[in-house]
């Protein structure tokens, strides 16, 4: 019980910022998400601000159960399946070697830059 | 009263089913493959299958946990604000690496499927497959792509590179921490982070951070991009 009194505060504070920021972004007609506006008030609040620290067990548990939250997305992904069978192959290949040049192209990069080790 | 019976049932099913792939996926070792999110869809989608629910319904039902999506976003901030150190010791090199990384993640994937021929809706896709999931499935919702594809997409990226990516830098002799781990976080998200941090977690705090920023990154410049590549 005492956890859930913990965590409230935190989850309400994401909340508020979410919906707080695309309620901005609708204003202002950003082409970002809202929740990317709230992450970075959030962001702010958390480098800047003081007496944050009450929010940090609720954001912890959002963070703890992000992933249950994109199954359902994935669980839809059944009405694909004929567009996916028909191109598994590239699609793979597509995959192994956009994910291979990504991270070749990063890391050569921070090396280039004189990034410390 | 339905739909909201729907929706505490599937709510409860999507968190159970998990929480249940997450401790499976702990038990055999945290393998890539293993990964908790495509464990329990699979067996949601199945189960659905199995008892002729319909696709919509489950959707409808899960309405909630969609929309959590967001704070949980607002969440990741911790993540940047944890790893903060790291990036001020070397502020150009990691955004210059993040930033070029992420292009290169983008502008790969769009070309090689434009180059295959694939259909609209999966070049889209893989346009998003270099951005950890949830920052995908948020900008796909926002720009109209398929929010199934981008999700699925994306976590199979991550898998992949999990598997390849470290091979390719034991063959390639890059064994700083900071370089492995902005790569391995750029490239494969959030299962290549996960496999990093529980090898090593000095590096795995540079994938975290470069997983949190490209997906912010991708957030700010995707939406922009996608009208010329698909107006």
């Amino acid at each position: 019980m005492r956890r859930i009194w913990e965590c409230l505060p935190g989850v309400l504070l994401c909340v508020t910022l979410a919906v707080a920021g695309g309620v901005l972004a609708e204003a202002l007609h950003l082409a970002v998400p809202g929740a990317i506006l709230g992450l970075g008030a959030y962001l702010a609040w958390l480098v800047w601000g003081r007496g944050i620290g009450w929010s940090r067990p609720g954001a912890a548990l959002l963070l703890r159960w992000l992933g249950a939250m994109i199954v359902p997305a994935l669980v839809g992904l059944g009405g694909y399946f004929a567009l996916l069978a028909g191109a598994a192959l590239p699609l793979l290949a597509i995959l192994l070697v956009s994910t291979l040049v990504t991270a070749l192209v990063t890391a050569l990069l921070y090396r280039l830059a004189g990034g410390v080790e | 009263m339905m739909p909201a019976l729907d929706m505490g049932l599937v709510t409860g099913l999507v968190l159970a089913a998990f929480a249940a792939a997450r401790a499976l996926s702990v038990r055999l070792g945290n393998p890539p493959w293993a990964s908790p999110v495509l464990v329990a869809a699979l067996v949601l989608g199945l189960g659905l299958a199995a008892t002729g629910v319909p696709l919509a319904r489950f959707e409808a039902g899960a309405r909630p946990l969609r929309w959590l999506l967001g704070p949980a976003l607002v969440a990741l901030a911790l993540v940047i604000h944890g790893n903060l150190a790291l990036l001020r010791r070397a502020p150009g090199p990691v955004l210059l690496a993040v930033t070029g990384g992420t292009v290169a993640g983008v502008a790969s994937a769009w070309g090689l499927a434009r180059l295959f021929g694939l259909d609209r809706a999966l070049v889209m896709a893989l346009t998003t497959k270099t951005i950890s999931t949830p920052f995908a499935v948020v900008i796909a919702r926002m720009g109209g792509a398929s929010v199934a594809l981008a999700a699925a997409v994306a976590v199979l990226t991550g898998v992949i590179g999990a598997v390849c990516v470290p091979i390719l830098f034991d063959s390639l002799q890059i064994r700083g921490r900071a370089a492995r781990g902005l790569g391995l976080g750029v490239s494969s998200h959030l299962v290549g982070t996960d496999w990093l941090t529980r090898r090593d977690p000095a590096a795995g705090a540079f994938a975290a951070l470069a997983m949190v920023l490209t997906g912010v990154l991708a957030a700010l410049f995707l939406p922009v991009l996608w009208p010329f590549l698909f107006g």
